[in-house]
């Protein structure tokens, strides 16, 4: 297991998935519950991508912003303000979200 | 300490823990002076109606959802007075003063939003503890609350933005009860407003209301109603009671099945708002500034609509070229807002 990213820590704790990378408000079939959102933000286009997600990641937002709220409505991981999120991850990878540190591992 | 001093303290504590980068559609606070000296016009007006009608604080406050809602409009009004003709001006200091008074009359404690929204007195929080029919969730009811709740917070940013939502979507608490447990009321009470959005008018949901009680956790809500907690709300989650259209819905099939309707909703929604082009996108955000005050202006016999000489101040405007500063550190970030606000520095 491997730290990838740093960033904010806005909802509690921990969870492991798949990372989708989502830079559209599109249709997005392949989106499973319990994957990963990553995303530069996250708006109200995405609320059903959001119930489905086992944690959310973004490059920017702070501890009052929308991915965190409802992050923390729906009891799942949020980390924001990684700056970097959606170049570092890639589709497809596993990885383990810590919501309260703020940390991504990569997991092999 | 001055009034607005200790609004602009709370104010500080909200905005310094936002990103003004995800605001949307777009910054309003690179938007709202183009109007700032009509607006403030209306309202100056409007405060003098209900001032000859002899309309008291206490009624026209209940013409606001909440105090986040008129907490979230003084700190543009600061904004406004600051940038227009009324900047230290008797008028301007006096309209201010006067959503003050309204503020203070909707709060039962903590007005300026340090940390709560409370508009109950305690007997009504003992009658509300004791009357409403509780239920108790299972870990997977309670993420469908969860859910539930995200679905309507999401449907009223898409119908109302980021900045013109609060008179729609009100959180009341932390109320603390007995045995460790606190209680929050969230309060979506206008899914068809067909003024601003014709098609809505057949919404099948009117308003929602959820109730829920938490075990052991610690709560705050900011000046801008943003909820803040370490603790996993979900897990936390001892009861909850449901209201759609003022009836109470306890079978979790259905709450699923609300839930997604009103998901969609927000969805489309959203997607029609961002092919919106620029000069659209600015009426509506003017037009859901004015209907946030629905109320309060027809209470003092006024339309809500904007005047027609608005349309003209923001035609083929650009936003503001405002930049705002890489900020070193957290009291960095207060220090510049705090100036940025205040009402009686240029």
């Amino acid at each position: 297991m491997k730290k990838i990213l740093k960033g904010l820590g806005v909802s509690t704790g921990q969870t492991q998935g798949k990372v989708k990378i989502i830079m559209e408000s599109k249709r997005h079939p392949s989106f499973q519950e319990g994957d990963i959102l990553v995303t530069r933000i996250t708006d109200p286009t995405m609320v059903t991508l959001m119930a489905k997600a086992g944690a959310i990641i973004c490059d920017i937002g702070g501890m009052t912003s929308h991915p965190s709220i409802v992050s923390r409505e729906m009891g799942i991981p949020c980390v924001v303000a990684t700056k970097k999120a959606t170049k570092v991850l890639k589709d497809g990878m596993i990885v383990k979200v810590d919501g309260s540190k703020g940390v991504i591992y990569v997991l092999d | 300490m001055s009034w607005i001093d200790q609004f602009i303290k709370s104010y500080t504590q909200a905005v310094s823990d936002s990103d003004e980068e995800g605001w949307y559609p777009f910054d309003p606070y690179l938007f709202y002076p183009y109007f700032a000296d009509l607006f403030l016009e209306k309202l100056i007006r409007a405060q003098k109606k209900a001032e000859e009608r002899n309309i008291s604080v206490k009624e026209l406050a209940k013409t606001f959802a909440g105090p986040i809602t008129l907490r979230g409009e003084i700190q543009f009004l600061f904004l406004d007075v600051k940038g227009s003709n009324y900047f230290q001006t008797r008028e301007g200091g006096s309209l201010l003063d006067f959503f003050h008074n309204i503020l203070k009359a909707k709060c039962t404690s903590d007005i300026y939003g340090f940390k709560s929204a409370r508009i109950h007195t305690a007997p009504e929080i003992k009658r509300i503890a004791k009357s409403t029919p509780w239920q108790k969730p299972n870990l997977k009811q309670a993420q469908e609350v969860g859910k539930l709740i995200s679905a309507c917070s999401h449907l009223s940013w898409a119908l109302y933005t980021d900045y013109c939502y609060l008179q729609w979507y009100e959180i009341f608490g932390p109320y603390e009860l007995s045995q460790n447990r606190t209680l929050l009321i969230r309060q979506y009470s206008n899914f068809r407003p067909k003024e601003v959005w014709p098609h809505f008018k057949k919404f099948p949901y009117q308003s929602v209301n959820i109730y829920t009680i938490y075990k052991n956790v610690s709560i705050e809500l900011d000046q801008w109603s943003h909820l803040k907690s370490k603790d996993n709300l979900i897990v936390a989650m001892e009861n909850i009671a449901i209201k759609v259209n003022s009836r109470l819905v306890n079978d979790f099939k259905t709450i699923n099945k609300i839930r997604k309707t009103i998901e969609r909703s927000a969805q489309n929604l959203q997607n029609r708002f961002q092919k919106m082009d620029f000069e659209a996108l600015k009426k509506k955000v003017v037009e859901l500034r004015y209907y946030m005050y629905k109320d309060f202006f027809s209470k003092v016999g006024m339309s809500w609509r904007p005047e027609k000489e608005v349309w003209e101040k923001i035609k083929n405007k650009k936003l503001l070229p405002r930049k705002y500063p890489r900020f070193k550190n957290t009291d960095h970030a207060k220090k510049y807002w705090s100036q940025f606000i205040d009402p009686r520095r240029k």
